[in-house]
C-alpha cells in the first residue's frame, strides 16, 4: 500500500463532518463564553482543536494494526491511571476526576473510553467468532471493561461510566449475542437497579433524580438549571434569538453553560432550527463513521467505527435529554460542543483512529 | 487497494439497525424541541423576558427641612444596607460556617446566625440583615464579596438632622413604616422600608416632604444586578410606561437656626426649658425651643427602640415639647389683668392702691410676694414692680369672667394654631368652675387667675404671641412656623402669608400704658428685671415666678426644695423696647424666679442675637439689691 492510495481513500466527507460540528461547537462557544470570563474560551478551543488535527494527521499515517497490537496495553495503562487518580487526584467539588501532571491536569476517566473501545474490538478481533455469543463467552470482557468502569464510578463520574458502560454494550450487540443471554443480562440490570439506588448512588446523585421526577417543585433547589435550561431552549423558538442574543445564557441564568448545558445556549440563539441542523450533523457523523462496520476488512476495523459512533451518540443523546429535562442531570459533555481540552482531544484521538481504520478498508463491499 | 479478499465480517443489517435507532432517538429529542420551541415558545419566551425584566419602584427622597436663610436642618445621607440573596447562596450551598465572617462583623450572636443561615435557605428574594453599616464595618464586609456569595451592599437614604437635638421638637423625626401603618397607608403608595414622619413638621408636612414613587422598569442578570449597557435596553422596549417620580418638596420654616443655638447655648445651665421667640410684626417662629430633646438620628436609625426606652425613662421628659406645653404663667400673666382693668375702666392710670404686703377677701389674707409690701401702686409701678396687692384689687373689683374675657381675648386657652402639636392650656370662667372644679366656682378664684396661679395655665407659645400682640398695636398673630414649600428646582410652590387671628379690641391708649409699665420694669430702677438690662437697645418686659407647690405658710427657698417642687421662672418680653423685632418667652421649668433666672437668660438672648457674640456679658449691676426678685 502506497501513500497515493491511502490518500485516494481519505474520507474526505468524515473530516467534513468532524469541522462542521467542531465549528459549531467554537461559534456557540463564542456566544456562550461572551459575558462571564476575562480569557475567551472559545480561543482556547480552537487552540484545543488545531492540536486535535495534527493528532487526527499523526494518526492518519499510523496503520491501524499497531492500535490493535497495542490495544490491551493501552487499556493496562489507563486502568493505571484511573488508580493513579483515585490516590493522586485533585478533589473538586467532592469528586476525584482529574489528574495533575504540572504542565497540564487531564481526566483519565476520558481515556477510559477509547480504551475499552480498543479492548473490545480487539477481544472481539482476537476471537473472531461468527456464532452467537453466549453469557458465559461474554463473562471475560465484562468483567474486565467492568473493573474498568467501577473505577470511574469511584471518582466519582456516574455520567462517564454509564456512557462507558453504553459503548461496550453497544460493540457487544453489534456482534451476535444469544436472545437467553440479552434476556438474562436485562434482567440482571433490573434486579441491581434498587441495590445500587441504595448503596450505588451519592446523595446529590439521588436528589437529582428525585429533582428530575418533579422538575418545577423546587424552581430554585436542585432543577433550577434545568428548568432555566428549558426555558432557554423553549425561547429560541423557531429561529432562534440570534448569535450573543441569548438573554438565558448572556445574564448567567443557565450554570455550566459553557460545559454540559452549552447545548441550551445553541438552541436559545439557533432555535428549533439551529437544534435540527446539530442533530443532523451528529446523526451524520455517527452513522458515517457507523459504516466503517460494513466495509472493513475485519471486526477491530469495524469495532473502532462502532465504538466512536457509540461514543458520540450516547454523550450527545445523554446530554441532550438530561439539558432537555427527559433525564436526570448526571453530568455528561456534549461532543465537539462543550470546551474542555481533555474531552475534546478524547474524541479527535478517536477520530484519528476512525480516519486510520477507514483509509485502510476495502472500498464498499456492499450497499 | 487490499488484495487480500477474505471476506470482513457481516455487519450491514446492525449497521442499518443502528442508524435506525439513531435517527429515531434524534427525531425523539427533536420532537422534545418541538415540543419546547414551537408549541411552548411563547410561554417559554416570556419566561425568560420575566427573568431579565424586574419592575422596580422609584423611591422619592424625602424632602430637606430648611431654616428662614436656607440653612439645612433635615436633610437625607446615603446609608449602606447589608442585604443576602439566598438564591446565590443556596447554588453554592452555603452553610451556617460560611458565614461566620459576617457574624463577627455585625457581632451576631450564635442564634441569629443559624436564624440567618435557615432564612437563607428558605427564602428566595433578597433580604435585609443590616442597615446603615458603619464605616469599618462596609470596608471589612466588602472585603468578604468574594470569598461569601451572595452578599449585597445596597444604598438606601438616612434622614440626617445636623443640628440633632437642638431642632428635635420642631422637626420630629422619621422611622421605617410598621406593618399597621402600612395597611392603612398602602393606597398611599407606601412599601415596606418606606420611613414615615412620626412628629412635628416631619409629621405634619408628610405628604409634602415625601413626594410621589415612580415605577420603572430595569434589566438584571440572574444574580439580580441591574444591567446599563445599550444593548440591554433593547429588553425594555414595548407597552411598559415607566411613572415618573416626584422627589419632595422642601419646606423652609421660619425658625433661625443661629437664634435655636443661641438658646441651647445659653440655656447649658438648665435642666428643663421651654423658649419662644416670634416676629411680632408677621407672627413668624424663629426659635421654638424645647429641653431637654432626643437626638432625632438616634430616632431615626436603627437604635431608635433603645432611644425611646431611654427617653422615656428620663425624669426630664425629652419627649415633651415645653416651647408648646401649658404651665402656670404666674406674674406674666398680669398685663391680661392690667389691660382689662384699664378697657373696663375698674382703674386708670391715676388711680393708685396701698400695698402693704397682704390683701383681705373675706376671710382669707392674700399676701404680696414683697412681705413688707410696695407701698403706693398705679398700674404703671404695679406691673413694673409686679406687685400682687393692686392686683388683688383688680380681681376682686372686676371677678373672674373679666379677667377670663380678656386672657382669652390675648388668646388663652385656645390653640394658637401651630402646624405641630401643642396644648390649648386653660383660661378658667365661672361656668368652667361650675362645670369641672371640685370645688365649684368660688369668688376667690379671680384673685388667683389674676397672679397667673390658680388653675390658669398657658403655654409660653401662647405667652409670647399676646407679647407680641401687644407690643405691635394689638394684632394676635397665629404662629407662623413654615414660610414656604418649594420643589426641587428650587421654585417656590405655596408661600405661607401671616394669619392674622383677631385685632384686639382694647384702646391704643390703654395698650400704650400696658407697654410702658413693661419698659418701666426693664428699664426702670426698681423694675423686676431692671438690673439684668441690656445697655445697646431696649427691652420691654415682664418676669413671672409661678408656685408649683405651697408649704404651708412657711416660704422655704427655693433651693432647698426638691426639683419637682421649684418654682417656674417665666420672662415673656419685646425687643427693642419701642421697635419690635422680636418677642422673646423665656419659661424655665423648675427654673428658680423669673428675676433672677429667666430674665438673665432671656437678655443673653438679645444680646448675642442682636449684637452677635463681641458683645459678651455686659451686666448692670445697679440696682442689684433693689430687685430682690418678685
Amino acid at each position: 500500500m502506497n501513500k497515493g492510495t491511502l490518500f485516494e481513500k481519505f474520507d474526505w466527507v468524515f473530516l467534513l463532518f468532524v469541522f462542521a460540528l467542531a465549528t459549531l461547537g467554537i461559534v456557540n462557544l463564542h456566544s456562550a463564553s461572551q459575558s462571564v470570563h476575562g480569557f475567551d474560551v472559545w480561543l482556547n478551543q480552537l487552540v484545543w482543536f488545531g492540536l486535535g488535527c495534527v493528532v487526527i494527521t499523526a494518526m492518519f499515517f499510523v496503520h491501524y494494526k499497531y492500535f490493535k497490537e497495542f490495544a490491551y496495553v493501552a487499556f493496562g495503562f489507563v486502568i493505571l491511571l484511573l488508580i493513579a487518580v483515585l490516590i493522586f487526584g485533585t478533589e473538586l467539588n467532592g469528586s476525584r476526576r482529574w489528574l495533575n501532571l504540572g504542565v497540564f491536569s487531564f481526566q483519565p476517566s476520558e481515556l477510559m473510553k477509547l480504551g475499552v473501545i480498543l479492548f473490545t474490538a480487539r477481544y472481539f478481533d482476537d476471537k473472531n467468532q461468527s456464532e452467537s455469543w453466549s453469557l458465559a463467552q461474554l463473562f471475560i470482557p465484562s468483567v474486565i471493561v467492568g473493573g474498568g468502569i467501577f473505577l470511574v464510578l469511584l471518582e466519582p463520574d456516574l455520567g462517564t461510566s454509564l456512557v462507558i458502560l453504553a459503548i461496550y454494550g453497544t460493540m457487544v450487540l453489534f456482534e451476535k449475542v444469544k436472545l437467553t443471554a440479552l434476556l438474562t443480562l436485562v434482567l440482571i440490570g433490573l434486579l441491581t437497579l434498587p441495590f445500587a439506588w441504595n448503596f450505588g448512588l451519592k446523595e446529590y446523585q439521588k436528589d437529582r433524580v428525585v429533582s428530575f421526577l418533579r422538575l418545577d417543585d423546587d424552581a430554585y433547589g436542585n432543577s433550577w438549571q434545568v428548568s432555566q435550561s428549558i426555558i432557554a431552549f423553549g425561547s429560541g423558538r423557531v429561529t432562534g434569538k440570534g448569535h450573543l442574543e441569548g438573554s438565558q445564557i448572556q445574564k448567567g441564568f443557565v450554570p455550566e453553560h459553557e460545559n454540559d448545558f452549552v447545548a441550551s445556549n445553541w438552541g436559545e440563539e439557533h432555535g428549533f432550527l439551529g437544534m435540527g441542523l446539530m442533530l443532523l450533523l451528529y446523526f451524520l457523523l455517527i452513522s458515517w463513521s457507523l459504516r466503517i462496520s460494513t466495509y472493513a476488512k475485519d471486526r477491530f476495523a469495524a469495532q473502532i467505527g462502532v465504538g466512536f459512533s457509540a461514543m458520540v451518540f450516547w454523550h450527545a443523546t445523554v446530554n441532550l435529554g438530561m439539558v432537555m429535562g427527559l433525564l436526570p442531570v448526571v453530568g455528561l459533555t456534549l461532543p465537539f460542543m462543550s470546551s474542555g481540552g481533555t474531552a475534546l482531544m478524547t474524541l479527535m484521538i478517536g477520530v484519528g483512529m476512525v480516519f486510520s481504520v477507514s483509509s485502510r478498508s476495502k472500498v464498499e463491499s456492499r450497499g | 487497494m487490499s488484495i487480500n479478499q477474505e471476506e470482513g465480517p457481516n455487519y450491514f443489517s446492525r449497521y442499518l439497525w443502528f442508524s435506525g435507532f439513531v435517527a429515531i432517538v434524534f427525531l425523539g429529542l427533536w420532537s422534545r424541541l418541538w415540543y419546547l420551541q414551537i408549541t411552548h415558545g411563547e410561554e417559554y419566551g416570556r419566561k425568560s423576558m420575566e427573568n431579565i425584566l424586574k419592575n422596580v419602584d422609584v423611591r422619592p427622597s424625602r424632602g430637606r427641612i430648611l431654616d428662614v436663610k436656607g440653612r439645612e436642618l433635615a436633610n437625607n445621607r446615603p446609608s449602606f444596607d447589608l442585604y443576602f440573596n439566598p438564591k446565590t447562596f443556596r447554588r453554592k450551598k452555603t452553610e451556617a460556617l460560611d458565614l461566620l465572617p459576617i457574624a463577627k462583623i455585625l457581632d451576631l450572636s450564635e442564634d441569629e446566625l443559624n436564624d440567618l443561615a435557615a432564612k437563607s435557605r428558605k427564602k428566595n428574594i433578597a433580604f435585609l440583615l443590616e442597615k446603615d453599616l458603619s464605616r469599618a464595618q462596609l470596608a471589612s464586609i466588602e472585603a468578604l464579596f468574594e470569598s461569601i456569595p451572595g452578599i449585597e451592599i445596597r444604598t438606601s437614604s438616612q434622614r440626617t438632622y445636623p443640628f440633632h437635638s437642638v431642632t428635635a421638637h420642631i422637626l420630629g423625626f422619621v422611622s421605617e413604616i410598621g406593618s399597621g401603618d402600612l395597611k392603612r397607608l398602602d393606597s398611599f403608595g407606601y412599601r415596606r422600608g418606606d420611613v414615615v414622619g412620626r412628629d412635628g413638621i416631619e409629621k405634619a408636612f408628610e405628604p409634602v416632604l415625601r413626594g410621589s414613587p415612580g415605577l420603572d422598569r430595569i434589566v438584571v442578570d440572574a444574580r439580580g444586578l441591574e444591567q446599563h449597557s445599550d444593548e440591554d435596553q433593547r429588553f425594555l422596549e414595548g407597552e411598559f410606561q415607566p411613572v415618573g417620580m416626584i422627589p419632595g418638596r422642601d419646606v423652609h420654616l421660619t425658625i433661625d437656626i443661629e437664634l435655636q443655638l443661641i438658646i441651647d447655648k445659653v440655656l447649658k445651665d438648665y435642666p428643663s426649658a421651654g423658649v419662644v421667640a416670634v416676629d411680632p410684626t408677621d407672627g413668624s417662629i424663629r426659635a421654638l425651643y424645647s429641653k431637654p430633646a432626643v437626638n432625632p438620628n438616634a430616632w431615626s436609625s436603627r437604635l431608635a427602640s433603645f432611644e425611646k426606652r431611654r427617653a422615656d425613662q428620663d425624669p426630664f421628659k425629652p419627649l415633651m415639647n415645653k416651647a408648646v406645653s401649658a404651665y402656670f404663667p404666674g406674674s406674666v400673666f398680669k398685663v391680661v389683668a392690667a389691660l382689662a382693668a384699664l378697657e373696663e375702666g375698674e382703674m386708670v392710670v391715676e388711680d393708685h392702691v396701698h400695698c402693704n404686703g397682704g390683701y383681705h377677701f373675706g376671710d382669707r389674707r392674700f399676701r404680696c410676694w414683697k412681705r413688707s409690701g410696695h407701698g403706693s401702686m398705679n398700674v404703671e409701678t404695679a406691673m413694673q414692680r409686679s406687685c400682687d396687692v393692686y392686683f388683688y384689687n383688680v380681681a376682686d373689683k372686676m371677678g373672674t369672667d373679666a379677667i377670663s374675657e380678656y386672657g382669652k381675648m390675648l388668646g388663652f386657652g385656645e390653640k394658637t394654631g401651630l402646624v405641630i402639636h401643642e396644648r390649648a392650656g386653660r383660661m378658667p370662667d365661672k361656668k368652667w368652675y361650675t362645670d369641672h372644679h371640685p370645688d365649684g366656682f368660688t369668688p376667690g378664684s379671680a384673685l388667683q387667675i389674676v397672679l397667673g396661679q390658680g388653675d390658669v395655665v398657658a403655654t409660653p407659645l401662647q405667652v409670647a404671641l399676646a407679647y407680641a400682640a401687644i407690643s405691635n398695636g394689638g394684632k394676635l398673630y397665629a404662629p407662623r412656623l413654615v414660610d414656604q414649600i418649594t420643589n426641587d428646582d428650587g421654585n417656590a410652590q405655596f408661600s405661607f402669608t401671616p394669619e392674622l387671628r383677631r385685632e384686639l379690641d382694647v384702646s391704643p391708649k390703654n395698650l400704650e400704658i400696658v407697654r410702658n409699665s413693661l419698659w418701666m420694669a426693664t428699664n426702670q430702677p426698681g423694675g423686676t428685671s431692671f438690673r439684668h438690662r441690656p445697655i445697646e437697645f431696649e427691652v420691654a418686659g415682664k418676669t413671672g415666678t409661678a408656685q408649683v407647690h405651697t408649704f404651708g405658710k412657711e416660704r422655704i427657698r427655693n433651693k432647698e426644695k426638691a426639683f419637682q417642687f421649684r418654682d417656674h421662672a417665666w420672662f415673656a418680653s419685646w425687643s427693642p423696647a419701642d421697635e419690635p423685632r422680636l418677642a422673646l418667652v423665656v419659661f424655665l421649668e423648675h427654673g428658680g424666679s423669673g428675676g433672677g433666672n429667666a430674665a438673665p437668660i432671656a437678655m443673653k438672648i438679645y444680646r448675642e442675637y442682636f449684637g452677635g457674640n463681641e458683645s459678651a456679658h455686659v451686666e448692670k449691676k445697679i440696682g442689684k439689691k433693689e430687685a430682690e426678685d418678685e
